[in-house]
């Protein structure tokens, strides 16, 4: 099926989109519409334009490509599936995340995969092309995010990048010294198992991104303290 | 603790040694020395659950605040004193539970309710209809016909119960699997509704959903279409009466493997709620979220929103009636929690009664009273309160800690500890199994109901045959030793005047 979103309104298009039987949706002209895609399963819908706040929350499966850029609250609460964007993105993307995979052609906004968790065989990912800005991954708790930077930028994060992360992992594709120099966590190395991760995770994005990334990139992974951060901050009465 | 809050009365005489307290007592306050064959006791860890006593079945035991004392005055009191001893000892951010237990004043203790004498006659409640039935949601005040002039029905979805008290929102974490068990069967069998509260919903519940109200909070635990399907009514948890402002966090040792699959988080981890939600910064931001919500329930299910009572309940209210919610939960300063920082619990947010009335009062004035329902929480105490609240403004009322009461619960206020004796406030499988569900629901449904004739009773002494002629209905409450100025925002009379 094939939408024309022009001077439509949100519940209207979701309404549309929420009854449609069919399995491929294309939507056009898409123009801060929110919500797009809430809950939505097993479809595999394709929006042109620039998508309103929270696109696709509660995803529990099939994917959305989105040739455009979106607002805020990508994914929020994404279950399963796939977000693509050939664009940038707002704040809060990917909130409280538990599953699928969201990748980003270029940049997202701050407070980027903000609480996202794993559980069980459900280990969402978050891909970013570009750069991310304050507060990556805060409280992480499970999952992958990784951010590529593709265009070098001197800041690859913005500031206090996994701040009450207690799980999961951030791993950040450095250039320089510089750019070393600027990332306020402590970095690791990677290990080979996880590069292997990575590139497996990068080879999905190219293609679904239709882009040829570099061979070789230097990854590295953002320290997450324990995973009990907390104990001992307070007394029982 | 350097003294033990509690010492222990121990009648040997009337003591058979069953030894009932040594295996009740989750704290080993009791134990069997072999040697003298007698029970030994060691009161330092002792909460005064209650447990020993209620299961000493010879009256043996006795449990009483210990009667040594520091050096205490008037300014520095016994408490002062241990928790900054306490503090000195561990650096600790003291962690307590259950709702705010200073004597602040009690406005329900300061209102009198109206009943009918010559000029209008009270109803006899037991022999005429009384009616106690609520329909909470959103409410048309204009008339719409269509071009054949017959009515346009635009009914916004509703939550109906028979009476106007709900349960409210504990997290399967905060409290046990038969405690939820239990409160799901009691709403069930009073048609009202339970809460799941912030940590996800059983699968074992899906059947029951129609009595299943979900909460979406800042850690967005469990939340997946499922949970989103079988539910009456979604409820945005933005505070929580006895920790505005803070988050939630479960122990990692409290989240076992039933707590991790219901929240869908790996077991023996962290599960933070986030103090704020980072969608939400705005009442813009809020509508965003509560038509999120309609969008995924195709507009038929009612959307509620939970707040604090804080300072600017009013003015943040009226914003929470306009970003299109159909429901306002409103928390007062007493309402319980399983853990939250003493501080904030003691000092912060404000009572249910002058919220509710500036909220109701605010409402009214800005003309959008029907465009939302008002839920009471935070320390109704009983069915006087329930009728208090009402005529103060609210829709209905939800209980926590009355509700835990009902299922044995003894006010310790130790829930953070994990080790609840009553089973309640524990994940610990010897303990949890100590509740009996079917036991418990009976015990929620009595309470209800009880509360519910009581209710009938009052309004009827009025002369009031339906809860929502009570509604908001100020004129059938006085208030007694209050000043003016807590008058005026009661919007109450004085005792006495005309």
């Amino acid at each position: 099926m094939i939408i024309d979103a022009k001077k439509m309104n949100a519940s209207a298009l979701n309404h549309i989109i929420r009854s449609c039987e069919d399995s491929e949706i294309i939507v056009n002209n898409v123009l801060g519409q929110r919500y797009i895609a809430n809950v939505s399963e097993n479809k595999q819908i394709t929006l042109y334009g620039t998508c309103g706040n929270n696109l696709a929350n509660f995803l529990s499966g099939g994917s959305i490509t989105l040739y455009g850029n979106a607002q805020e609250n990508v994914g929020d609460t994404m279950d399963d599936g796939e977000i693509v964007i050939h664009g940038s993105c707002g704040d809060a993307c990917g909130y409280g995340m538990r599953g699928g995979r969201l990748y980003i052609k270029e940049d997202c906004g701050s407070r980027c995969g903000i609480h996202m968790k794993a559980y069980q065989e459900k280990q969402p990912i978050i891909v970013i092309g570009g750069t991310a800005k304050d507060y990556l991954g805060e409280y992480l708790a499970g999952g992958m995010i990784i951010v590529l930077n593709l265009h070098d930028e001197a800041k690859c994060v913005g500031k206090y990048c996994g701040s009450g992360a207690h799980g999961g992992a951030i791993y950040l594709r450095l250039t320089d010294e510089e750019q070393i120099g600027y990332t306020p966590n402590i970095l690791s190395e990677i290990t080979v198992a996880e590069q292997q991760m990575i590139d497996t995770v990068l080879s999905d994005y190219q293609q679904k991104l239709c882009i040829k990334l570099a061979q070789n990139m230097k990854f590295y992974r953002i320290e997450i303290k324990d995973k009990n951060p907390y104990e001992g901050l307070y007394t029982e009465v | 603790m350097r003294t033990s809050r509690y010492e222990i009365l121990h009648d040997n005489t009337r003591c058979d040694l069953c030894k009932s307290c040594v295996y009740q007592c989750t704290r080993n306050v009791f134990s069997y020395d072999i040697d003298q064959q007698r029970i030994a006791v060691d009161p330092k860890n002792c909460v005064n659950c209650q447990r020993c006593v209620e299961f000493c079945h010879h009256q043996a035991l006795k449990v009483q605040i210990n009667r040594n004392h520091y050096h205490e005055n008037a300014y520095w009191t016994m408490q002062d004193i241990s928790q900054l001893f306490q503090q000195a000892d561990t650096g600790g951010i003291l962690l307590s539970s259950m709702g705010n237990p200073k004597p602040y004043p009690i406005y329900f203790d300061h209102l009198l309710l109206n009943a009918a004498q010559v000029t209008n006659p009270s109803i006899d409640p037991l022999r005429e209809p009384m009616e106690t039935k609520v329909c909470l949601g959103k409410r048309t005040n204009d008339f719409k016909r269509d071009d054949d002039g017959l009515l346009k029905l635009d009914v916004k979805p509703h939550l109906h119960l028979d009476t106007p008290i709900l349960f409210a929102g504990m997290s399967l974490g905060a409290i046990s699997y038969p405690a939820h068990e239990a409160l799901l069967a009691a709403a069930k069998e009073l048609n009202t509704f339970y809460n799941c509260g912030e940590g996800g919903l059983p699968q074992k519940f899906y059947p029951d959903e129609n009595h299943i109200i979900v909460q979406v909070a800042s850690g967005r635990f469990g939340i997946n279409k499922d949970y989103l399907k079988h539910c009456a009514a979604l409820e945005i948890k933005v505070g929580q009466g006895a920790k505005p402002g803070i988050g939630g966090h479960l122990p990692s040792r409290k989240n076992n493997e039933l707590i991790a699959k219901t929240r869908m988080i790996e077991e023996n981890s962290e599960a933070i709620s986030p103090a704020p939600h980072h969608d939400i910064y705005s009442i813009e931001d809020l509508r965003q979220l509560v038509y999120a919500l309609k969008e995924v329930s195709g507009y038929q299910k009612p959307i509620i929103v939970k707040v604090a009572a804080v300072h600017n309940i009013a003015a943040i209210c009226s914003g929470i009636a306009r970003s299109g919610a159909d429901i306002i939960y409103i928390d007062g300063f007493r309402g319980g929690s399983g853990a939250t920082p003493m501080r904030i619990r003691d000092n912060v947010g404000i009572p249910i009664e002058l919220a509710l009335a500036s909220v109701d009062e605010t409402l009214r004035k800005e003309g959008i009273r029907e465009e939302v329902s008002v839920i009471a929480a935070g320390g109704i105490r009983n069915s006087s309160d329930v009728v208090k609240a009402i005529a103060l403004g609210a829709d209905a009322v939800a209980i926590g800690t009355a509700a835990l009461l009902a299922l044995g619960c003894h006010l310790c206020q130790d829930c953070t500890s994990g080790v609840c004796s009553w089973g309640i406030a524990t994940q610990q499988k010897d303990l949890t199994k100590r509740l009996n569900p079917i036991q418990g629901a009976r015990q929620l449904v009595h309470l209800v109901t009880a509360w519910t004739n009581e209710i009938k009773e009052m309004m009827g002494g009025m002369g009031i045959s339906s809860i929502e002629s009570l509604k908001g209905n100020r004129l059938m409450l006085r208030g007694l030793h209050l000043h003016e100025e807590e008058l005026r925002i009661l919007g109450v009379k004085h005792a006495g005047s005309r």
